[in-house]
């Protein structure tokens, strides 16, 4: 098996209180991997540790290993710049920068040292591309990101994420703040992203998981209940409580 | 830009190609049943029953393909429409496909037939062939004119059919037990063609529901 990360025995906890419980879980390359679960479960939680985004928070303790191609990104010699390259990560509002659509995807590799502008055109140009918005801002490249629409400011997000040429994506709700036409937009996008990406996607919508994604992940207050082909867990999955969950008898 | 929802479509296409596909098979074990009454070809009626497996096969992944399709696309209006005509249309084909079965089963079986079985078996074979061709071509082009037609032309089956019951009706009664045992088989063997001849109706039918969303009864 493929896998890009592999998380066994995971224990994550804010000041006392217990946020992930025991999540054994593996992300297979080029797969898009989905996170279901009712509100509070911890699939958010789960989502920010493959990039270590929970460093952040001064009250988040974690157990457990976290290996990402082998490696334990906890380790106190990780390189956290270099996972986050890696592993990029889009939000569930657009945040564009507030500068021109151009800048916002070129953003990345200029921080990381590209100055030549040739080369950067070809980044900003191929990254607009494979997020499938270029048609539609190629006329208006220095126009500021904030006048697009929800729907293109999260495709350029993702553009902005695919310049640094990660390996894998992580969404964490990513069309929740979008109307039911760029969600399809943004759901098409994943399915052709992942020939060359990676994805991780936390998703409040069964609808959407079930859609897009190969495996499915259904947490529950902490755990993680089932994890499975998708095709499995939206037609026969094995735990009841699961089954509970997807056809909407939960709580 | 991508048109929205491309895999989904690109998967509905593929559901809508394996139909055709399946039914092309039912197409052909119909073409080798006349083939196999009108050669005698034992071996040949024998090909037809061990291609019912992969017929039957066909179906089933049909009818998971459509099942993946509704539980992990919430399919709404044509798109819904599509996926369960698929459904309907695979579930007749297999039928019409064991028809084919029953009479290769027959064919290898009876050793002598009786007056004027041979005409009459191909007579009607060869029209279940005809509307089979034609409503195939009616749902891959989703032709609902073309569809009505060849409901209609079920009648011309369903006539010749009766037609040709009552006369060895008249063979069944002889005092000849064996004769009579024959005029029997024979019927049942038109008896799978008329049948047919109502699985293609009922595809007809189906091919209105896909393209206009209403439910008719053509017969």
């Amino acid at each position: 098996m493929n896998n890009v990360f592999n998380i066994k025995n995971l224990d994550l906890f804010y000041d006392d209180f217990q946020a992930l419980k025991n999540i054994d879980l593996d992300v297979e390359k080029n797969k898009v991997t989905a996170l279901i679960g009712p509100s509070g479960c911890g699939k958010s939680t789960f989502i920010r540790c493959l990039n270590r985004m929970n460093d952040l928070i001064p009250s988040c303790k974690i157990e457990g290993n976290i290996q990402y191609h082998k490696e334990d990104i906890y380790d106190d010699n990780y390189d956290v710049i270099g996972l986050r390259t890696d592993v990029g990560m889009v939000f569930q509002s657009p945040n564009p920068f507030p500068m021109s659509i151009y800048d916002n995807v070129a953003y990345g590799p200029r921080c990381a040292g590209n100055k030549n502008k040739d080369k950067l055109d070809k980044i900003v140009e191929n990254s607009l591309k494979k997020a499938a918005l270029y048609d539609e801002v190629k006329d208006r490249m220095n126009d500021s990101a904030m006048g697009l629409s929800g729907g293109q400011q999260q495709r350029l997000c993702i553009a902005r994420a695919i310049a640094m040429e990660p390996e894998v994506i992580l969404m964490d709700e990513p069309t929740s703040a979008l109307d039911p036409i760029a969600t399809l937009k943004i759901e098409e996008l994943i399915n052709d992203l992942k020939e060359n990406y990676t994805i991780v996607i936390v998703t409040h919508s069964m609808q959407q998981a079930a859609r897009i994604s190969d495996k499915t992940a259904f947490f529950l207050m902490g755990e993680l209940i089932e994890v499975d082909e998708t095709d499995k867990i939206f037609t026969q999955p094995s735990n009841q409580k699961t089954e509970d969950y997807i056809t909407g008898r939960f709580g | 830009m991508t048109p929205n929802r491309k895999h989904f479509m690109d998967e509905l296409d593929d559901l809508n190609a394996k139909v055709v596909k399946m039914g092309f098979e039912v197409f052909s074990s119909f073409q080798n049943i006349i083939k196999a009454i009108e050669h005698k070809d034992n071996e040949l009626a024998n090909e037809i029953m061990e291609k019912d497996k992969y017929i039957n096969e066909l179906e089933v992944s049909i009818n998971v393909d459509a099942y993946l399709l509704i539980a992990k696309q919430c399919p709404v209006a044509s798109d819904l429409r599509r996926i369960i005509s698929a459904l309907k249309i695979s579930n007749d084909l297999e039928r019409i496909g064991d028809y084919a079965v029953n009479i290769a089963k027959y064919l290898v079986k009876t050793k002598t037939f009786v007056d004027r079985f041979l005409d009459s078996t191909i007579s009607l074979a060869k029209k279940v062939l005809v509307m089979l061709e034609d409503i195939l071509e009616a749902f891959s082009k989703e032709n609902v004119e073309k569809a009505i037609n060849v409901s209609e032309f079920d009648e011309k089956i369903d006539k010749e059919y009766k037609e040709t019951v009552k006369l060895f009706i008249q063979n069944a009664k002889s005092d000849d037990e064996e004769k009579s045992e024959e005029a029997m088989r024979s019927i049942l063997v038109l008896k799978q063609l008329e049948r047919a001849g109502d699985h293609i109706t009922n595809i007809a039918e189906n091919i209105v529901y896909l393209v206009n969303g209403k439910r008719v009864e053509l017969d």
